[in-house]
């Protein structure tokens, strides 16, 4: 790998300096270094118009013997964002110059013919194309030797010179490499994507003394992209294969939770032909997506590359209602780490995508296996309903998740049937709010009102307004339908005043 | 028709400079004493094209000079007078009325002075519209209409009558015998019928040198002259500027375009930009920062900013603040066969003009 830091682009200055530009003389040097991508022998001023940017003009002795030509060429050639203008020795004017440094464009003066100057700077640029060339090629061979995206982003990183590398879609980071950027110059490259696949973006940040315009650095993404592509896709397919156990424990786990014992009889090696091994601890993570999103491939590949950040040995199945991996786990580990390792690494960016994480508890063997994926999914479930973008683990649930299974829909139609005045009411929100501290607290009025930090005084006269709307606090068999419906319709109402965000402002009007 | 009086002549003479601000005035000033002196003796009667009926002859009259400056040896005053004889002898019939030949400058107002001496009327016409170096250089080319006879009366008195088709090749001819004949001509060219002059030349040019004139001799303040300059001939001022730098280049010209280049610097007053005139036989280019903001067959004139008049190309001087004038020339010029006649190339600039989007 050559050196990071060399420049692959000839600049005035260099040029000037030790270079076939060294024997000019500098009618005016341009406040900036420009580079260098060409040069041109220009006989007519129709040609300047036509150069490309970055590029050396070299007038023809004719062309140059013409002061107006001059002043004409300098136009064009700034117009064109031309690297600098050489003219021959004998017809420059103090107007030129002024001219020069007015566009703040190089301008030099050739002893000799600036045909044969031209002619030496283009075999200098000729050999460092070449240099670039080869440079690009071995750079080619590197990255297509790493084997995952985020190693080829830490090569590109590192022949950069320390640029900051990340792979992005729609703002979440799905691989990162690289030093903090610190201001440098940034470039962006859309990666063209599969349908499904939504917006990738490929962006590098460089440090403030980076030698390397944004030119170069697009050059470079660009040759790395397929890479990332061809990495990205063949780790999709290793994945996919390494979760055939997963996709197979699912398929197979109706027989073993009749009688496992039996099925291992009946499949003597069965479970170890799938990976699985009797004498390990399994930990369950089962990733959940709000149902009303749409299924599609691109999501499960983006949610891989970022679940490798967890652990990269054993992939995410793709199974109904989400994604499921089991996870081998030592009996010396905290039952914690699991779900705190995914909380440091990706809840962030699952928080981004809506999604949510339940772990399991952790058990020995490969029995309940089919049980531990079930505690997972409950725990991931009830984080959708409860509390998105969250981890939870199975053990950490109360009774309270139950509430997490009901039909909201269905209870709110009851809710409408025997608790009409209350959904009326305007003021149902505060209704529900207190009717729920009085039965939280036991029907205590004191500590109800601690809870809701209003007087004892004022909570009274809302139990009134309670009883007012139909609801009844003194039977006892009503307690409990009561309290779980309260419970929904404080869920309904609150996910329903959370998506009413003002356009104007953001901010969340509650109704 | 109208009688043009002295102060008509003495505007005539300033509108005659403005629209060529690059050549020497003197001679247009000594033809203006000379009109002046002589009005006693005769009338300037100046008409319409359609005052003239479609078959009267009309002719071009106009000096050709090669190396020598009229005003340093100026003619005895019967010159323009033997040519019209010798193009009435060559054609058997009688001119009916004169017409000036550019304008501009001396060639603009000379046909004043014959009409006086001769009796004939002037045509508010003229072929050029603007004063152009070339005798070939004329709407009247671009017409198709006939040259020649050419009759040339010299320095000495010697003259001659040429009969030549291409307009090119009597402009070689021309030029030729200008020098033989002492360095400049009297010239009788172009007669053509009132028709002709009716279909391609440039109608109320004299009258518009009347105007030029009236609006620079009026006792107003500068920027009011600027305004009322601006209105008449659909001018802009390009910058204000102070000359900064003067330059001469020795450089190959073809035949007919004598003079050395001269390139002229000035340095915007409220922009910095850098302007930069390139002068032939007249101010041929402006650069703006190196962008051509306008080139021949535009008319250029330089004006001081202090008084609004005239600056001859002669009297600048380096530090002089001037503003920068720019008055189209008449729309025939821009079109693809008047730009190939008079356009920048056919002055040796390899440009495209601003103007021509093409």
């Amino acid at each position: 790998m050559p050196s990071p830091s060399k420049a692959i682009r000839l600049d005035v200055a260099g040029v000037v300096a030790h270079g076939a530009l060294s024997t000019v003389t500098m009618l005016y040097a341009a406040s900036t270094n420009a580079v260098i991508d060409g040069v041109v022998i220009v006989s007519d001023l129709e040609t300047i118009k036509r150069v490309p940017p970055n590029t050396v003009v070299v007038l023809s002795t004719h062309v140059g013997s013409g002061g107006w030509q001059v002043s004409a060429a300098l136009r064009h050639a700034w117009e064109r964002r031309a690297s600098a203008v050489i003219i021959a020795q004998s017809t420059y004017a103090e107007s030129v110059i002024s001219l020069a440094e007015r566009l703040d464009i190089n301008l030099m003066a050739a002893e000799q013919d600036p045909s044969i100057i031209a002619l030496a700077l283009a075999a200098e640029i000729g050999a460092v194309k070449s240099l670039a060339e080869v440079d690009l090629a071995q750079f080619a061979r590197a990255v297509t030797k790493e084997t995952t995206v985020t190693t080829i982003l830490k090569t590109i990183s590192i022949r950069l010179g320390g640029f900051r590398l990340t792979l992005e879609h729609d703002g979440i980071v799905l691989a990162a490499a690289g030093p903090a950027a610190d201001g440098g110059p940034t470039v962006q490259l859309e990666l063209p994507s599969a349908a499904n696949w939504g917006q990738l973006k490929l962006s590098a940040s460089g440090p403030k003394t980076t030698e390397l315009n944004a030119l170069d650095v697009r050059t470079y993404l660009e040759v790395a992209v397929p890479s990332i592509q061809s990495v990205w896709m063949a780790g999709e397919i290793n994945d996919s294969a390494a979760s055939a156990p997963t996709l197979a424990l699912t398929d197979v786990s109706d027989c073993l939770q009749v009688d496992a014992q039996l099925a291992d009889k009946a499949r003597p090696n069965l479970l170890a032909k799938l990976g699985w091994h009797s004498e390990h601890s399994y930990q369950a993570v089962w990733i959940a997506h709000p149902a009303h999103q749409q299924h599609s491939m691109g999501r499960t590949a983006i949610l891989r590359l970022l679940w490798r950040k967890v652990a990269a040995r054993r992939p995410l199945a793709e199974v109904r209602g989400g994604w499921l991996s089991l996870i081998p786990v030592d009996e010396s580990e905290d039952p914690g780490q699991l779900p705190s390792r995914i909380g440091e690494k990706v809840s962030s960016s699952l928080a981004e995508l809506g999604f949510s994480v339940g772990t399991s508890m952790r058990q020995s063997g490969v029995n309940n296996l089919p049980a531990l994926a079930q505690q997972a999914r409950v725990a991931a479930d009830y984080g959708i309903r409860i509390a998105p973008g969250t981890v939870t683990s199975f053990g950490d649930l109360g009774m309270g998740a139950v509430t997490a299974y009901m039909d909201d829909a269905a209870i709110s139609l009851v809710a409408g049937l025997t608790l009409p005045a209350l959904m009326a009411a305007p003021d149902r929100e505060q209704i529900i709010r207190d009717t729920l501290a009085f039965l939280e607290h036991q029907n205590s009025m004191t500590l109800a009102a601690k809870a809701l930090n209003i007087h004892r005084n004022t909570l009274q006269q809302r139990i009134n307004r309670i009883r007012d709307v139909g609801i009844i606090l003194d039977e006892p068999e009503q307690i409990l339908p009561l309290h779980l419906i309260l419970t929904v319709l404080k869920r309904t109402l609150q996910g329903s005043t959370t998506e009413q965000k003002d356009p104007h402002n953001g901010t969340i009007h509650l109704t | 028709m109208r009688t043009l009086n002295s102060e008509d002549v003495r505007h005539f003479s300033k509108g005659a400079n403005f629209l060529a601000c690059h050549i020497d005035p003197a001679a247009v000033f000594a033809y203006e004493e000379m009109i002046v002196q002589a009005l006693p003796t005769g009338d300037v009667r100046l008409i319409n094209i359609d005052e003239l009926d479609p078959n009267d002859l009309v002719v071009a009259l106009g000096f050709v000079t090669q190396g020598l400056a009229i005003a340093d040896m100026p003619p005895v005053g019967d010159e323009f007078v033997r040519c019209i004889q010798a193009i009435e002898q060559r054609l058997g019939r009688k001119v009916s009325a004169l017409y000036s030949l550019a304008a501009g400058n001396i060639n603009g107002i000379l046909p004043l002075m014959t009409g006086l001496q001769t009796g004939l009327p002037i045509v508010d016409s003229d072929p050029m519209g603007r004063v152009l170096p070339l005798i070939s250089q004329t709407t009247l080319t671009l017409g198709g209409v006939r040259i020649s006879p050419i009759a040339v009366t010299g320095v000495t008195g010697e003259h001659s009558t040429l009969d030549v088709e291409d307009p090119q090749r009597a402009e070689t001819l021309v030029r030729s015998l200008v020098i033989e004949l002492g360095g400049w001509a009297a010239t009788a060219m172009y007669p053509c019928t009132g028709q002709q002059l009716a279909e391609h030349g440039i109608h109320g040019t004299m009258t518009r040198m009347i105007k030029i004139g009236e609006i620079l001799g009026a006792e107003e303040p500068v920027e009011s002259k600027y305004v009322q300059l601006m209105r008449l001939l659909n001018a802009t001022r390009v910058a204000r500027a102070r000359v900064k730098h003067m330059e001469s280049f020795s450089r190959d010209k073809a035949l007919g375009l004598p003079t050395q280049t001269t390139s002229l610097t000035l340095v915007a007053e409220q922009t910095g930009q850098i302007i930069r005139l390139e002068i032939g036989n007249e101010i041929l280019l402006v650069l703006v920062d190196g962008a051509v903001a306008a080139a021949v067959p535009d008319i250029i004139t330089l004006l001081s900013a202090d008084l609004g008049q005239v600056v001859n190309l002669d009297d600048v001087r380096v530090g002089q603040l001037i503003d920068i004038f720019l008055t189209p020339a008449a729309p025939i010029w821009y079109t693809e066969a008047g730009l190939n006649l008079a356009g920048p190339p056919a002055f040796g600039l390899q440009l495209q003009h601003p103007r021509c989007h093409a």
